[in-house]
């Protein structure tokens, strides 16, 4: 089990995320489903925000 | 001492996670770059990695870290040439049609009126419209009938970006409720998916689900060939099964390959990385 969780931006749930988490690593609310980003990591608190719109260029 | 895979990135994915894991595995150490937050100025730049791979999912800054990075004299991959060709619709079918890759009928045009004579040329409705650059699916649009062709190239002259100005179109070929995308590293295919869906978009960016799909003889050599066609590298192919056989569609440059990992039972991530090493005489 991870010891590391957030806080959704969008609902407020408590998202658990891996311990081996990436700053910039695209996080899904497994409440309300909204997409995320790893803002940062800092003594073990990891801070989400909402995860940019798709931009035009955007894909592989 | 083993080398140093800098991976250039802006949000991470699922993909990219991959590929950090198969390197923790392998030994190999990985520097994690966030293009967003780099400057890239040439006086200044410092180079603390071996290699570089570019992962970004904004295909324009990619296309930016890739050119100054290949300036520095760096190994990137994939190189600016190929990334240049595959980011773009238009140059990637002329790419495949000079070297005589199956491929589907295609044209650019910049008014209604050219749109209207390839349609006529081609045999009739329906056709497809793409912005020549773009990915996921996205503003794709199987063009029935005139009415549709008008509607849509009105609202691209004005809602449009220039880029949207470009009309490129394609022929629409009926498929069996899929396509393939197969996974080609230095030429080689290392396992190939069935995208399925019941829409005529079978990407899995838009729901479409991922199959095994075995890489027979005329898989691998098609690959092949569309890989050399433009540049080669670590490259996704999209390919449509027609009556004359296969047609390759689009090529990914930076490819997301998350869904087809468990169906095809193969690492393309480890892949991904033995190529990295390769490219610098470490493997």
């Amino acid at each position: 089990m991870s010891k590391l969780s957030a806080v959704c931006p969008t609902c407020d749930a408590i998202v658990v995320v891996d311990d081996n988490v990436e700053v910039s690593e695209i996080i899904v609310c497994q409440e309300c489903r909204s997409r995320m980003v790893v803002e940062k990591i800092e003594n073990g608190i990891v801070t989400l925000v909402k995860a940019p719109v798709v931009e035009e260029d955007w894909g592989e | 001492m083993k080398p140093t895979i800098g991976i250039f990135h802006s949000t991470i994915r699922t993909d990219e996670k991959l590929i950090l894991k198969a390197a923790e595995k392998k030994g190999v150490k990985v520097k994690l770059i966030d293009i967003r937050n780099e400057t890239f100025d040439p006086q200044t730049y410092t180079v603390n990695f071996d290699v570089a791979l570019e992962r970004s999912v904004s295909t324009t800054k990619g296309m930016y870290c890739t050119d100054f990075l290949e300036s520095l004299g760096i190994k990137v991959i994939n190189s600016s040439a190929t990334s240049r060709i595959c980011e773009d619709k238009f140059l990637t079918s002329l790419s495949l049609y000079k070297e005589k890759v199956p491929t589907l009928k295609f044209a650019a045009v910049f008014s209604l009126e050219g749109a209207i004579n390839t349609i006529n040329n081609w045999g009739g409705f329906p056709v497809v419209i793409k912005p020549p650059l773009g990915s996921w699916g996205r503003l794709l649009a199987k063009v029935n009938d005139i009415d549709c062709l008008e509607a849509i190239i009105e609202h691209k002259e004005v809602l449009g970006s220039p880029q949207q100005k470009v009309f490129y179109l394609q022929e629409y070929v009926e498929k069996p409720g899929r396509d393939i995308r197969s996974f080609v590293i230095g030429g080689k295919t290392v396992c190939a998916i069935y995208r399925n869906s019941s829409h005529w978009i079978t990407n899995t960016a838009l729901g479409g689900n991922a199959t095994n799909c075995p890489v027979i003889k005329e898989l691998a050599e098609i690959s092949k060939s569309a890989s050399g066609a433009v540049g080669g590298g670590i490259l996704a192919i999209d390919l449509i099964e027609t009556k004359d056989g296969l047609k390759v569609n689009e090529i990914n440059h930076t490819m997301e390959f998350k869904n087809s990992e468990v169906p095809t039972k193969t690492s393309i991530s480890g892949a991904i990385v033995d190529y990295c090493l390769q490219q610098i005489g470490e493997l």
